[in-house]
């Protein structure tokens, strides 16, 4: 009688043992993943939506680029050469600006202007050198339809590389300025950057991103770094444009972060005297 | 029968959980340990840059040698492509399996894996660890039996295994290959361009040698400088409440805290001599220290992105970090652009960095190839020099000339370095 006793002790002590082991076992690697999961990021997302600070989507897969040097090209460059190919509108160049006046105006739909004007583009009697720009909705609207410059499969968010169309109040195009960066040069293999999530909570840690508002989209484009004294020649980054809009008063900002060191970008590129690399 | 299990169930119930347990505890003694593995992305606060170069990244191999099916080896060399960095992501992907070892202290033998028909290899500038390889390529082989890697060699000939190649006593290891595609691995292409090398046992070192004469480009960047007052910070500062104390001295600054801790600061070339005595009860084992100088390299705030781990000498407690462009190390007399950090078995931790280093590419016009000589021309001219009994290691690198105060911007020259009196040295100031 005893002995039945210890032997119910010994199979309710050895069952609990089993299953406690048994449970420990299978739910190991769910342990490990959520002690690692509420990393900087997450809590700072959360620290985000507190300050009621909305955003798109934001993805936390890192991207690759290079840096790029290049030249604007004006009248005597590419741009001028393939400039002497177009045919009815009367063009001239302010610096290395294309200003052009087409003889006829193009009829273009205001919500898709691009359905019309991709046509235009990709026709070199029309625009020189069309086929390296891409249409950007970002930066048009009702007045302007920009084209951007692509550079490495990306756009090249610059001054420097853009197609600007006027666009009347009859949704017709009369005219377009155009530069172009010519001799594009990958100046260095290609290297990972921050992903599009880090770079908004970045901006978020360093109080640019004011309470209440909105992200509106954050997109990786190239744009310029700084300005060398040899031959114009400018150096290009791999950047994070950020929009950000202060519900309260409606004023939107564009933020910009290197995508390679996440150093906060100035709207004015510095420059470098490379005039001792000549030696 | 069926009687005599209804009336001994208690027992039958009691063996089986019994059996169970043991399976279970069985299942728990063979099990790895998980570790946790070190984070990925580390801040620097005062700094102002963000590090997203973990661990791995600093650690990897630096150069890549693709060998034909003849024999012919080439170093895979891209201005454009980053195929260290594809290889590595390749790698991750991998599930390698059983470790054995093949041959140790045979060097005809060593050199025969180094010149592997039809394979892809990686190689370190140094000896790492097997841990570092784990944490770099994401994968557990066996730390116990592979206690160091130089080399991995990667078959293209269908065989699913791989070897690591450890230069000390010139050990050969055969790791499976239980799942893996070869298939991604790089190839020369359009932006790959093959530079002719070979492999040879040198005063019992092996080296890869230039049979042929080559070219490369000068480069040209940007000196990006770190604040003294960041850099100090950086290393002084702790949690607990202590206040950073300097005072001039003619060229230098001396940074102290009051505790075993002080920073030297010298003006006339931008480098920093930094000493910590944490005493004997809190010295780094050896095995540790690839991870600990890890995290002293982005305590710091130094930028990541081009610094490699280089050379490990004094027994392993000194670590030499560089930055590399293009899989060539820079290499400055003052320690521009790389680190050397100290841990002796007695307490005392020691960096020597400087505040200048690399980090935006310029563009440079006009014709900027350098020819290079092979790698037995140079020995031959060293020969006639004299000189040659003094040198114990040779290296192809990028010269990183002069004093930094001055200039913002820096011409890399691309040359042979010889080491001599244990300092790589330009070979063409011994022949002068």
């Amino acid at each position: 009688m005893n002995f039945k006793r210890i032997q119910w002790i010994f199979l309710f002590a050895f069952l609990l043992f089993d299953l406690i082991v048994a449970g420990s076992l299978f739910l190991q690697n769910r342990f490990t993943i959520t002690s690692n999961a509420p990393n900087r990021q997450e809590v700072i997302l959360k620290e985000m939506r507190a300050d009621e600070i909305t955003s798109v989507p934001l993805s936390n897969h890192a991207q690759s680029g290079y840096y790029i040097a290049g030249t604007r090209s004006g009248k005597n460059g590419e741009l001028g050469q393939q400039a002497d190919k177009l045919r009815d509108q009367s063009y001239h160049f302010n610096t290395d600006e294309l200003a052009s006046d087409l003889e006829t105006g193009v009829k273009v739909d205001p919500k898709h202007p691009d359905k019309r004007l991709n046509r235009l583009v990709n026709d070199d009697h029309s625009i020189a050198l069309g086929s390296h720009y891409k249409y950007d909705a970002q930066l048009s609207d009702r007045r302007t339809v920009v084209y951007t410059q692509q550079l490495a499969d990306r756009d090249l968010k610059s001054p420097d590389g853009q197609i600007r169309f006027r666009v009347n109040s009859n949704h017709e195009v009369l005219g377009y300025t155009q530069t172009y960066l010519a001799g594009a040069r990958i100046l260095r293999p290609k290297a990972d950057t921050i992903s599009q999530r880090h770079a908004v909570t970045w901006l978020y840690k360093h109080n640019l991103i004011p309470n209440n508002s909105q992200v509106r989209w954050a997109e990786l484009a190239y744009t310029k770094l700084l300005n060398t004294s040899s031959h114009n020649q400018a150096v290009y980054v791999p950047t994070w444009i950020i929009e950000v809009r202060t519900k309260n008063d409606d004023t939107v900002q564009q933020l910009r972060v290197n995508a390679f060191n996440s150093t906060i970008m100035r709207s004015t590129p510095s420059s470098v005297n490379t005039s001792s690399l000549g030696k | 029968m069926i009687k005599k299990l209804k009336s001994n169930w208690l027992t039958i119930a009691l063996t089986l959980v019994v059996l169970v347990s043991f399976i279970l505890s069985g299942i728990i003694w063979t099990n790895p340990f998980q570790y946790e593995r070190p984070h990925r992305e580390n801040s620097t606060s005062s700094s102002q840059q963000f590090t997203t170069q973990s661990m791995g990244d600093v650690y990897l191999p630096t150069t890549i040698v693709r060998t034909g099916k003849d024999g012919q080896q080439n170093l895979l060399y891209s201005q454009r492509a980053n195929l260290i960095n594809d290889v590595q992501r390749n790698l991750c992907d991998w599930k390698l399996g059983r470790t054995s070892e093949v041959k140790t202290n045979n060097c005809d033998v060593y050199l025969s894996y180094l010149r592997n028909r039809h394979s892809l290899m990686l190689s370190y500038p140094d000896n790492v660890t097997g841990e570092v390889f784990n944490e770099t390529f994401d994968q557990s082989i066996d730390t116990n039996r592979v206690k160091g890697i130089n080399h991995i060699v990667i078959p293209l000939n269908g065989t699913h295994e791989i070897y690591l190649l450890r230069d000390y006593h010139y050990e050969v290891y055969r790791v499976q290959v239980n799942k893996g595609d070869f298939a991604k691995l790089p190839k020369i292409g359009r932006h790959v361009r093959p530079i002719p090398v070979d492999h040879k046992i040198i005063k019992g070192n092996a080296m890869m040698v230039y049979p042929h004469g080559f070219t490369l480009p000068k480069l040209a960047y940007q000196v990006s400088d770190q604040r003294i007052n960041n850099l100090s910070t950086n290393l002084l500062s702790t949690n607990r409440h202590t206040s950073v104390t300097s005072h001039e001295d003619s060229d230098k600054t001396v940074y102290t805290d009051g505790t075993n801790r002080h920073l030297i600061y010298d003006h006339t070339n931008g480098t920093v001599d930094y000493e910590n005595d944490i005493g004997n009860s809190n010295v780094v084992a050896t095995g540790q220290l690839y991870a600990h100088f890890y995290n002293i390299l982005v305590k710091t705030g130094m930028p990541l992105d081009n610094i490699r781990f280089d050379q490990a000498k004094d027994h392993n407690r000194t670590f030499i970090y560089r930055t590399y462009v293009e899989g060539f190390p820079i290499i400055n007399t003052d320690g521009y652009g790389g680190a050397k950090l100290q841990a002796s078995q007695s307490g005392v931790e020691r960096y020597w960095m400087s505040l200048y280093t690399v980090q935006v590419p310029l563009p440079l016009s006009g014709d900027q190839d350098v020819k290079l000589p092979s790698t037995t021309s140079v020995l031959n001219e060293l020969h006639a020099s004299n000189q040659f009994k003094d040198i114990t290691d040779l290296r192809v690198g990028y010269l990183w000339k002069g004093n930094s105060q001055d200039s913002k911007v820096v011409k890399l020259v691309p040359t042979y370095f010889v080491k001599y009196h244990h300092r790589w040295v330009d070979y063409t100031e011994l022949l002068k």
